[in-house]
Order: C-alpha cells, then sequence, then structure tokens
C-alpha cells in the first residue's frame, strides 16, 4: 500500500473510498494520540486545545480525541485541502506535509485555547536558546532547537542521567520575579525577561543540578503562571474583575462566537492602523488587547465560560486600578482605551461573521 | 469479523473533503492551458521542497517577469505578511520574501488558484508598504515576529524557498550583461562563469537546504512513527515508509549533487582566467572598532566576491557557520554551516547578487558537535 494521506488525497478528486477515509481517521487518531503525549498534554485538560466538555482525553472512550480528531480532520482535509492538492502537483507525496499540518493544528490550538501555557513555552524556550547559543547551557541530548524533551546540561560532558525527576518547587519560585513580565513585556521588553531567566538557569547550577529536561523547568512554571493568573482574574475591586472588564470588550468568547482571537487580533490590527492616533495610544491599545487575551484564554482553559451578567459602564471601572498597575497604562486613559477597543471587537465580530472567510474553530461537547 | 464503518460524524466530514476538491476542480478547470497571469497562484518544481505557493502580483511590462511573492499555510501572521483569499482558500503571503522572476518559470500545468481580486491590491500594497524604508512593525502583531516558532518557519523554509526560487533565473541576476563592444569573447566568457557560478552556488544552497529539510521532515515523521509504533505495533511498515522517502530523498539530494558537480567542473574547465576578481579580506569588528567598515567595489562583470575571513588563531573548530545579513534587516540572506578553517582563515565566494551596493554583517561561529559558539563578526560595505 503506498502513502495512506496521499492517497487519500489522490481519491478525494476521483472517487471517494469509505475505506480509505477510515483507515485515515484512525491513523490520524493515532497520530494525534501521540502527539498529545509526546507534548505533554495527555494529561491536561482537553480544554487547552479548545475541545470542552471532558475532563480528561481519556475518559468515556476517549470522546474528546474524537473530538479533536474531528476538528484535525477539518482543519487538514477541508480547510487546507487546496494548499495540500497544490503541493501534491509538485511533490510524488505530501505524508511529510500531513504530519508538518498536524504541527500546525497543534500550534494553532494552543496558541489559541492556552495562550499562557503558550506563551511561557514561547518565552522559557528563547532564553534557553539564547542560553545555548551563549554557551551558557549546552544541549547533551533531543533536538537541538530545544524541545520539550531536550536535555541540557552546564558542561557538554555533564551527564544526561543527572536531570532531577523534578523542579516544580525551585521553579515555581522563579514567577515571583517574572511576573507580570513573562506574559506582558512585548517587543524588546522580552529580552529583560530572557534574560533573568538565563539567570535562574545558571541558579539550577549553583544548586548541584547539573543537567535537566527542557519539559521539567517548563512544566512547573506553566502550571504557576496559570494559577497566578488565575487569581489575577478574582482579584477585582469592589466586586468587578478584569474578567468582568474582558467581557465587555468581548460579549462572546470564541467558543460562543466560533470566531478566533487570532483572527480577531488581525481585524483589530487592520482598523487601528487605519485609525489616526499617537503611537503611544497605539501601543498602549495594543498592550491592552493582548492581556484581554491572556485574560479571555486563562478562563477559557479553566473552564469558567459562563456569561457575566452585568449593566455597561461600573464593572470595568472597579478593576482599572488593577489593570493600570499591570499593564503600566495610566489609569485615566483606560475607559477610553476600552471604548475603543469595544467598537473595534464588536465591528470586528460582525464583520468576521458576515465574511466568507470565517470557519468553526472551536468545538464545545453538545449538552445532554 | 464485522467490517467497521464510517460513523455519522466521519461521513459528513469525508463529505466535505469530496466537496471542497471538487470545487477546487471545477475552478481550476477553468484556468488549464493560459500562461501565467498577474493574480495567479503557482507552485514550483524549484521550491517543491518547501510548503509554499507563489502569487504573481505584478508584471514588468506585457512579457517581462513576474513580481512573486511566497504564500504557505502556517497558521502565524506577522507584522510583514498578509492573508490573502483564493480559489484554493486562505494564504498568508511574506510579502518581504517577494522577488522578479522570468515568466518560463511558471508552467501552466503548476498553476494552483487564482488571487481574489481584492487581495490582489491589498497585497501589493503590502509589498510595498513593508519595502519602505523606516517600516515600522505592527504592535497588534509584534508578539509574533519575535515568536521563536514564527523566526524558525521563515529561516527554514521562507528564505530557502526564496534562495531556491532565485537560483531559478530571477530577472535581475540572470539578464546578460549588455556586451561592451571590443570585448565580446571576455565578456561572453564571464556572462557564461557568472550564470555557472550562480547557478552552482544556487544550487548549493539549495541542496544544503535540502539535506536539511530532508533530516527536519525524516526526524519529525520517525519521531511520530516511532511513538506510534510502540502504540500499535508498526514499526516495520513506519519504518520502510522512511527509509523509501529517505531513500527517495537522498537519489535526488545525489543527482542534484552530479548536477552541481558538472557545473562547478565546467566553470573550472574555462579556458579563460578571471581577471582582477575582487577580494575582501576582512577583520573581526571587535578588532576594528572605531573605524568604518572598508568598502569594496564589485563591478559589474565580476560574477563573484572573494571573502576572507581573519579570527584568532585559538578559535579551532571542526566547521563553521556564516550569516549573511543586510544592515537593517533583521532577515539573513544567506547562511551556511559548511565553513572550513585553512591557513588563511575561513573563505569563499559570495555570488554579486548577494550582495548588491550596501552595508552587511557577516557572523560567524565555530560549529562542534552540533553546537554553535560565536566567534567574530565583521562589517562590509559594497558600493558600485
Amino acid at each position: 500500500m503506498g502513502p495512506l494521506f496521499t492517497q487519500y488525497l489522490r481519491s478525494l478528486e476521483g472517487t471517494p473510498d469509505e475505506r480509505l477515509a477510515l483507515a485515515v481517521w484512525k491513523r490520524l487518531r493515532e497520530i494525534l494520540k501521540s502527539e498529545l503525549k509526546k507534548r505533554g498534554l495527555w494529561y491536561n485538560p482537553p480544554s487547552y486545545l479548545g475541545i470542552f466538555g471532558w475532563s480528561t482525553w481519556s475518559e468515556a472512550g476517549e470522546g474528546a480525541l474524537e473530538e479533536l480528531v474531528a476538528e484535525c480532520y477539518s482543519f487538514i482535509f477541508v480547510d487546507r485541502l487546496g494548499r495540500l492538492l497544490a503541493q501534491l502537483r509538485a511533490k510524488p507525496n505530501v505524508e511529510g506535509l500531513i504530519l508538518l499540518n498536524v504541527h500546525h493544528f497543534f500550534l494553532e490550538r494552543q496558541k489559541e485555547h492556552d495562550p499562557l501555557g503558550y506563551r511561557v513555552f514561547e518565552m522559557v524556550q528563547a532564553a534557553a536558546r539564547q542560553a545555548v547559543e551563549q554557551g551558557e547551557l549546552f544541549v547533551l541530548s533531543g533536538d537541538p532547537q530545544v524541545r520539550n524533551s531536550t536535555v541540557l546540561g552546564f558542561a557538554p560532558d555533564a551527564p544526561e542521567d543527572a536531570a532531577p525527576a523534578s523542579l516544580g518547587s525551585l521553579v515555581a519560585r522563579w514567577n515571583d520575579e517574572l511576573l507580570p513580565d513573562l506574559v506582558m513585556a512585548r517587543g524588546r521588553r522580552q529580552e529583560d525577561v530572557w534574560l533573568k531567566l538565563r539567570g535562574f538557569f545558571r541558579e539550577l547550577e549553583s544548586q548541584g543540578i547539573l543537567s535537566f529536561r527542557f519539559r521539567d523547568v517548563l512544566d512547573p512554571l506553566k502550571s504557576d503562571t496559570r494559577l497566578r493568573w488565575a487569581a489575577l482574574l478574582g482579584e477585582g475591586e469592589e466586586g468587578g474583575t478584569p474578567e468582568r472588564a474582558v467581557r465587555k470588550v468581548l460579549p462572546e468568547t470564541p467558543v460562543e462566537s466560533q470566531e478566533s482571537l487570532e483572527k480577531l487580533t488581525r481585524y483589530m490590527s487592520a482598523a487601528v492602523s487605519r485609525m489616526p492616533m499617537d503611537p503611544r495610544t497605539r501601543e498602549y491599545l495594543a498592550t491592552l488587547w493582548q492581556y484581554l487575551r491572556f485574560q479571555v484564554g486563562a478562563s477559557e482553559a479553566a473552564g469558567s465560560l459562563e456569561p457575566l451578567a452585568g449593566e455597561p459602564g461600573d464593572l470595568e471601572r472597579s478593576s482599572h486600578r488593577r489593570i493600570s498597575q499591570l499593564l503600566g497604562i495610566p489609569r485615566e486613559r483606560l475607559p477610553g482605551l476600552f471604548s475603543t477597543l469595544r467598537q473595534l471587537a464588536s465591528k470586528a465580530q460582525l464583520l468576521a461573521r458576515s465574511g466568507p472567510k470565517s470557519r468553526p474553530r472551536s468545538s464545545r461537547r453538545e449538552a445532554g | 469479523m464485522s467490517e467497521e464503518i464510517l460513523s455519522g460524524r466521519q461521513r459528513e466530514l469525508a463529505a466535505a473533503a469530496t466537496a471542497a476538491a471538487q470545487r477546487l476542480r471545477t475552478t481550476a478547470d477553468r484556468t488549464v492551458g493560459r500562461p501565467a497571469e498577474v493574480g495567479d497562484l503557482f507552485v514550483l518544481e524549484a521550491t517543491s521542497d518547501f510548503p509554499v505557493e507563489w502569487a504573481l502580483l505584478d508584471r514588468r511590462g506585457a512579457e517581462g517577469p513576474f513580481l512573486a511573492v511566497p504564500g504557505d499555510s502556517h497558521p502565524f501572521l506577522g507584522s510583514r505578511d498578509l492573508e490573502v483569499g483564493t480559489s484554493t482558500g486562505l494564504l498568508t503571503l511574506r510579502c518581504q520574501a517577494g522577488l522578479w522572476l522570468e515568466p518560463a518559470a511558471f508552467e501552466p500545468g503548476l498553476r494552483v488558484g487564482t488571487l481574489e481580486p481584492g487581495d490582489l491590491e491589498r497585497a501589493r500594497l503590502k509589498v510595498r508598504e513593508v519595502a519602505q524604508r523606516g517600516f515600522t512593525p505592527d504592535p497588534f502583531l509584534e508578539e509574533t515576529d519575535l515568536s521563536p516558532e514564527y523566526e524558525e518557519w521563515m529561516r527554514d523554509v521562507v528564505q530557502p524557498a526564496r534562495a531556491a526560487a532565485g537560483s531559478l533565473g530571477a530577472a535581475e541576476t540572470f539578464k546578460p550583461a549588455v556586451q561592451p563592444p571590443g570585448r565580446p569573447l571576455l565578456s561572453r566568457w564571464l556572462a557564461a562563469a557568472a550564470i555557472f557560478i550562480l547557478v552552482g552556488s544556487g544550487l548549493a544552497v539549495w541542496v544544503l537546504r535540502q539535506n536539511r529539510q530532508i533530516e527536519r521532515l525524516a526526524a519529525r515523521a520517525s519521531s511520530s512513527e516511532a511513538a506510534l509504533s510502540a502504540e500499535r505495533g508498526r514499526r516495520e511498515e513506519a519504518e520502510r515508509t522512511a527509509a523509501q522517502a529517505l531513500k527517495e530523498r537522498e537519489e535526488q539530494a545525489g543527482e542534484l549533487q552530479a548536477r552541481l558537480s558538472a557545473l562547478e567542473s565546467r566553470v573550472e574547465a574555462s579556458p579563460q582566467p578571471l581577471l582582477n576578481p575582487p577580494v575582501a579580506i576582512l577583520q573581526p569588528a571587535e578588532v576594528l572598532r572605531g573605524t568604518a567598515a572598508k568598502s569594496y567595489k564589485i563591478s559589474a562583470a565580476a560574477p563573484v566576491l572573494t571573502v576572507v575571513l581573519k579570527f584568532r588563531e585559538t578559535e579551532i573548530y571542526p566547521a563553521y557557520r556564516l550569516t549573511l545579513t543586510r544592515e537593517g534587516n533583521a532577515e539573513p540572506i544567506w547562511s551556511t554551516d559548511g565553513l572550513e578553517r585553512s591557513a588563511e582563515g575561513v573563505q569563499l565566494a559570495l555570488p554579486r547578487r548577494y550582495v548588491p551596493p550596501g552595508r552587511y554583517r557577516l557572523s560567524l561561529s565555530g560549529l562542534r558537535s552540533g553546537r554553535a559558539q560565536p566567534v567574530a563578526d565583521y562589517e562590509l560595505a559594497i558600493t558600485r
């Protein structure tokens, strides 16, 4: 039998073959399950990938996994079919491209539904790569681009098996100094965070740790960041919370609106670029928007999706002090910025729904 | 044993895929046979190792070269990118990586779609905006610009695809120079030598990149396959498939290598010596601190600039990596891991098209056991 996915793609242009479709489905299921484990997602809630209604991947006959396969199938064989068939014109097979698309599927999903986790991954990975380039760390095994399973050491000949089983308690303390910049630093300010992270890596050595697996640093830092950020959601004043402010700008999360925040960001970017405003205001809007995205992602991943009641006008005001402190935006500017973002988001959502390019992005298990 | 059948959901999705395929086929049928036009999308044989398509955004005259911009379906969109609608779905154009290509590069059989008319104009505007001096990244998309995943995609896919397409015959590079009267033989030889060397260099870059691509895809495929096999006991089948794919790639790479060697030997066997070739001997920037970079002039007749990089004798590595970046650009123009040290330092011949007038930075790193260690940075200024 030839390459399965290529064969299936070719069959779509001629006579559809049900047995082939079934084989593709099963194969995709295997690949996704394997990827979930490889990426350390198997023991995280499916909501981190936008699959709602299940608390684990393994419950109820792996129903969440089946849902993920459906989403991924649609991502590859419906949404990107044109791209794949195009490549098939110039290549004998596209098996490698299917795996690449699975990688892209995970990227998009993680960034969209677990933005905090993805952000922490990117920041820690960038810092680790810098440390490797500067000769502070050495790749002892695994992908030199630094992935979950890469083992890093403080000397080229450090023993790989010196990696301790758990670094959780050590690493979680890093956030005392890293937050909120680990999440919110933008542009060149990110370099300060990478420097701090490199300093924390070096501290591991001074504590007698000769090598460590990248994942063993990343996972506890991700978990701690999610916890602390979720706590921020409940830290409002006078009964209001930043989350409520978020809801007022984005009355519907992607789950309800069927439109991704990534796409909304693109609409917002285009809309803001057309508006006459000074660079500082533009910067404030971008910072506030980034903050709102992380808040929505954090609450969505935590499963707190109940629509919030409350009349417009009184809620966001109460959380402005907190947001102002976190983002370094003058408090008196926040009402105006929220108002601008609210108008733009409403327009963007309308545009996204009416436009021909919108497509379902998130899945939720049917109630009952 | 009962035969498995598709569930309702699976059937529904399979039907959606079939319908999409039929729709694409109908659209494609309308454009069969017609020559390339602005607004078309193509795949190129030369860039078939990379998952990119080329959108034709503009043309110089009725029969001149096309401005082609690479596009792909990676989900990240940076400040210099634009998502456009096409007859075959959404495509993200990497607007800073466009180049002019001769019409012959676009085979009608490899047309894969067309841009939506409104998006063609948006794409042209974006290309112009990105090319402007002082282009400011969009603060909303800056997070993506600096994302390691995005940088990796641009470095490993978009830029190599651009280099591979460039080797096809970019209009500026491959148009034979006007022959000055009285020197027909020398000029003809130089034009031929330039073509051979540029094609050779292009292929060398392509082969190097292709090898990396093979390793990357093979590593990804094999890591997925290995994990799967542990669960499903399909190791043998997976290994056979991977080995076959690898073999095909190796054969392809071998064939290209042979073509490259043939081209190189033709250049070496040229009957005329190359007179007065430009040579730049560069000292590390840290040694020259405070002094301006020396300028070098490359005449139109010179196909290459020979560069000798000097550095401390203690910096000895089995191989060296060099990255060439134009001043003001974050993206490297070219990079190689294939350099070795000689008694003079590290030497290479840069095709003239790699270094048009401007200022450049060359970053040299030593490679050992898969790790790169910075050795020195150099500055280079090229004038007309």
